[in-house]
């Protein structure tokens, strides 16, 4: 394949560091650098720079904008201008451009009582996908939903993806068969997941009454429901989001990591990477089965359909070495960055 | 018990007695490491030198001490100054106590060694690091006289010194050399360790890897994964790359640089700046600098330059020239860094000298669209490897085994066509990764002190492999930063859970040991419900010592109360602010018997638990 030109506009508001926003670096950074790999041209720039420094475009061929947002005339001037021109994108890795489901966003009453930013922010994104005809996303059901509100849209399913060093460092980790501190892990990135960690309560506390050496290490901000605080002494809570460096050496420091996530259109709609990022560490995995999570099959993983099957926290086994590099290859087959972005290759190229 | 000598070079080189501190800094960070512990150590080097670490060292202390009192929320009175001056006092005697000053006709001695830094000096020093010559044997005779006072068993040294070399033959010591590795930041930062030697002479560059495993890709050394404060490599690469300063015979411009343009694109950039593709990078070193000096052919960084630059040329690349950044501090390096660029720059106009202030960043983006990176033997062609760029040396490195390295560049500059050869560069990346993996480690203090301390205590010259092959089954670099995480992340934990942690606490023990209140704390219950599920709010007055958990025991169980910071339970506006309030909630699936008396534990920052009966 002839070498391509491919500029990446992602959505943060780490302008200095764009490369730690988790979602800018797996949505841009990782498929940018895949993308090189496979002898393109790419590059990452963030919105407000791409606005700033518009003829940054004139470089590319190929633009794809990370959760596209029409909050500035410049951007509205340069897709009027452009969308016939260069071969444009929108990528998206969450629902957030489906008007007419605010009033099911989870916490939606809490977090906006009015509607007023978070309709405005939404129907942005709406806004902005009339200038595309093509679309990346994360996940199947989010394809699907983007399909309903916009039938003739191009879209295809461009998965979060691990890249090498990532694998390999964990799988590094994983030989050093440390001893695991930890029976269990929950990893809120941020302070949405009080409700999705409230559901698994009752299994949780059953756990602890049932294994009196059961702990659980909690990293990241969330409120411990009150019926699991006599199991306080069990718990390890640390609020603060720490470095993604930190993460792979810290996750091989539990057996089992946790997914819950409430039942609703929005969690139906994300990432599996709470599995695919902890398998490579050697840690099993409790997961709500959203779709991205249901279409890995692995012995890492413990796939919870309804609420009683999070019942298998008491039955968690330990699993032989030998399947380890087996399930590994098995769960990469999915999400090994390079054969992501061929994917992205095909389907937009 | 191992005893060990830190040797930081004492004579004075580049008109400074002080040029060794930033290594004295790395020995004296290892050595007063836990991972150090059991093994004795001793510093020597000049006064100036060691003068400057005390300081050094003192002032750091003291930043640990006022961290630790921000931390504590304290207010430094006049009594914690009083504490302390004491505390650097004792920190003081103890640090002096491992240094070893030369006497002072020694110390006259090495200071008559100052003379203006030139060639006949660079000459001197060589001698030196060769091991012949009169300022050889004088530092061989201080070795012994120290040795006759501290016996030691390793005499740790950075990069080379034929004055030790000799002394530790003569001796039967055992060398540890240690030198800055191929890889600095924003790379992650590398440190080499090994008995045999620095640059050409490490015992890396004769192994055998053929049969040999690594596992994590190079790649990693280019980004956050050991480390986030600063900008990696993986970030800056993907941006964009704007015009940058540069000279050539015409005079000052912008350049851009890329690769294959379409004729459109390029028109538009030559619009805005000069556009180079199709280029070499050569990056210089310093011209006394020991590595370039006794591990190549070259002279100068002219010699080098003259010798390279026409072949570049003849074979139709453009060339663009990095200055070194330590050049314009010292004076006798940009005086040569001048000549050879000057004579550079008249060898055609397709040599691109860029400015001297180049960032870090624009440097890494200008290297990602090169034919190739080419210095004598410098970190810069090591780490262009890791981002996909063939790194070419002319001399001999630490990171080149058999001298692949240099066969492939001596190829490449005589228009050879082993730079097109996949099979030959993914050897070369072999090598290149597996020295990250199992050879050059981490520059962390907790990394340097461990595997320091190994090769110390477990090393045995006797043994019949090489130094690098033992280092490879010895120590276990991941291993070690594994340790070195979780020991970061204990301490991260600790200072979370304002220096106690629920989980350490063995409440049954608590409960066994409890003593009675007996007034000691002033506590109220506030609430109590116990019809459907069990609930006591209450407050207790903080006195100096400060509750620290709040329990009851119910049923061989332990229910632990939650302390909350801010009094958002009660409107008590006659409560004093200085208080704790806590809820302590029994919710179970189980009935809760309505309790009639009870015990409310309360455990202090003292360490003592104390109980209050509570009668209802």
């Amino acid at each position: 394949m002839i070498s391509e030109r491919i500029l990446f506009v992602g959505h943060t508001r780490r302008e200095e560091r764009p490369y730690m926003d988790p979602s800018t670096r797996y949505r841009c950074f990782n498929i940018a650098y895949s993308l090189r790999e496979l002898g393109h041209i790419t590059e990452v720039v963030t919105l407000s720079y791409f606005l700033d420094n518009i003829e940054v475009a004139n470089n590319f061929k190929h633009i794809v904008f990370h959760r596209p947002t029409l909050a500035d005339d410049r951007l509205i001037q340069f897709f009027e201008k452009y969308r016939s021109v260069k071969n444009l994108i929108a990528d998206y890795d969450d629902l957030i451009f489906d008007v007419g489901n605010i009033l099911n966003l989870p916490n939606i009453m809490a977090r906006d009582p009015y509607l007023v930013n978070v309709s405005d922010y939404i129907s942005r994104n709406a806004a902005a996908n009339q200038y595309f005809e093509k679309f990346s996303v994360s996940t199947v059901p989010l394809a699907e939903k983007l399909k309903s509100i916009i039938p003739l849209a191009q879209v295809h399913v461009i998965s979060n993806s691990l890249t090498k060093e990532y694998v390999s460092l964990s799988r590094r980790i994983f030989s050093l068969n440390r001893k695991r501190e930890y029976k269990l892990g929950y990893f809120p990135g941020t302070a949405i997941h009080d409700n999705d960690f409230e559901g698994i309560a009752p299994y949780l506390e059953v756990f602890f009454k049932n294994n009196k050496n059961g702990n659980l290490f909690v990293l990241g901000p969330l409120k411990i429901p009150d019926s699991l605080y006599r199991y306080s002494h069990r718990i390890e809570h640390v609020k603060d989001v720490i470095p993604f460096s930190h993460l792979p050496y810290v996750k091989a420091n539990v057996e089992t990591i946790l997914a819950p996530l409430s039942h609703n259109e929005f969690a139906v709609c994300k990432s599996g990477l709470k599995f695919f990022e902890a398998m490579p560490l050697g840690c099993q995995v409790i997961a709500t089965a959203i779709p991205d999570i249901d279409r890995f099959d692995s012995k890492y993983l413990h796939k919870c359909h309804k609420p009683e099957d999070w019942n298998s926290l008491l039955e968690l086994k330990s699993i032989s070495k030998e399947s380890y590099e087996y399930e590994l290859d098995k769960t990469l087959s999915k999400v090994d960055a390079i054969s992501v972005a061929k994917i992205w290759e095909e389907r937009f190229l | 018990m191992k005893k060990v000598l830190f040797y930081v070079e004492p004579h004075p080189i580049r008109n400074l007695f002080t040029e060794f501190i930033t290594p004295a800094e790395i020995f004296i960070d290892a050595a007063l490491h836990d991972n150090f512990s059991g093994i004795e150590w001793r510093m020597f080097s000049n006064d100036f030198l060691l003068n400057l670490i005390t300081e050094k060292h003192l002032m750091r202390f003291q930043d640990v001490l006022s961290t630790e009192k921000d931390l504590e929320g304290r207010v430094i009175d006049e009594e914690d100054e009083d504490e302390v001056e004491f505390k650097l006092n004792t920190v003081l005697r103890g640090f002096k106590e491992n240094l070893i000053y030369p006497e002072e006709e020694d110390s006259v001695k090495i200071h008559s060694f100052l003379s203006e830094w030139n060639e006949n000096q660079i000459i001197l020093r060589n001698d030196l690091v060769a091991g012949i010559g009169e300022i050889t044997e004088y530092y061989e005779q201080l070795l012994e006289k120290i040795y006759q006072d501290y016996k030691f068993t390793h005499v740790v040294l950075w990069s080379e010194n034929g004055a030790v070399r000799n002394f530790c033959e003569n001796f039967n010591i055992q060398p540890i050399h240690m030198e800055l590795g191929p890889t600095r930041r924003p790379f992650q930062d590398t440190i080499l360790i090994d008995t045999s030697g620095t640059n050409g002479n490490a015992s890396f560059c004769k192994e055998d890897i053929s049969n040999k495993k690594f596992c994590v890709a190079s790649s990693l050394w280019a980004s956050d994964l050991f480390n986030d404060d600063y900008a990696s490599v993986h970030e800056m690469f993907l941006t964009p790359a704007g015009p940058i300063s540069a000279v050539n015979a015409h005079g000052s411009l912008s350049l851009l640089t890329g690769t294959e343009l379409e004729d459109d694109i390029r028109a538009e950039i030559n619009r805005q700046a000069e556009f180079v593709d199709n280029y070499v990078v050569i990056c210089l070193q310093l011209a006394d600098d020991l590595n370039t000096l006794n591990h190549s052919h070259y002279s100068d960084p002219k010699h080098f330059l003259s010798e390279i630059i026409p072949k570049l040329i003849g074979l139709g690349y453009k060339v663009l020239i990095k200055r070194h950044p330590g050049a314009r501090g010292r004076i006798f390096n940009l005086i040569k860094e001048n000549e050879a660029i000057d004579f550079a720059i008249k060898i055609s106009k397709n040599v691109y000298v860029l400015n001297a202030e180049t960032s870090q960043r624009d440097f890494i983006l200008l290297t990602k669209n090169a034919i190739a990176v080419i210095s004598i033997n410098s970190s810069v062609s090591c780490e262009s490897w890791i981002v996909g760029v063939p790194g070419l040396i002319t001399g001999k490195a630490a990171y080149d085994i058999k001298d692949k390295l240099q066969k492939l560049t001596s190829d490449f500059l005589n228009g050879g066509n082993l730079i097109k050869d996949k099979k030959y560069l993914d050897e070369i990346r072999d090598v290149i990764g597996y020295g990250l993996n199992n050879y050059f480690i981490p520059r962390s203090s907790y990394v340097i002190s461990s595997s320091l301390a190994k090769v110390i205590n477990d090393f045995d010259k006797k043994d019949n492999r090489s130094f690098a092959n033992w280092f490879d089954e010895n120590v276990d670099i991941f291993k070690i930063i594994g340790d070195e995480k979780a020991a970061g992340f204990d301490r991260e934990i600790k200072l979370n859970s304002k220096h106690h942690r629920t989980s350490e606490i063995n409440f049954d023990n608590l409960v066994n040991f409890a003593i009675p209140n007996e007034g000691f704390y002033f506590c109220e219950i506030l609430d109590f419900n116990d019809s459907n599920q069990l609930t006591i709010k209450g407050c207790i007055a903080i006195s100096k010592v400060i509750p620290v958990e709040v329990f009851i025991e119910y049923d061989n169980d332990i229910f632990l109360g939650e302390i909350i910071e801010n009094d958002d339970v009660h409107n008590g506006n006659s409560k004093p602010k200085e208080e704790k309030v806590f809820i302590i909630r029994a919710c179970s699936e189980e009935q809760i018997l309505p309790l009639n008396d009870f015990n409310i534990y309360i455990y202090g920052s003292d360490n003592i638990c104390r109980y209050i009966r509570v009668i209802k």
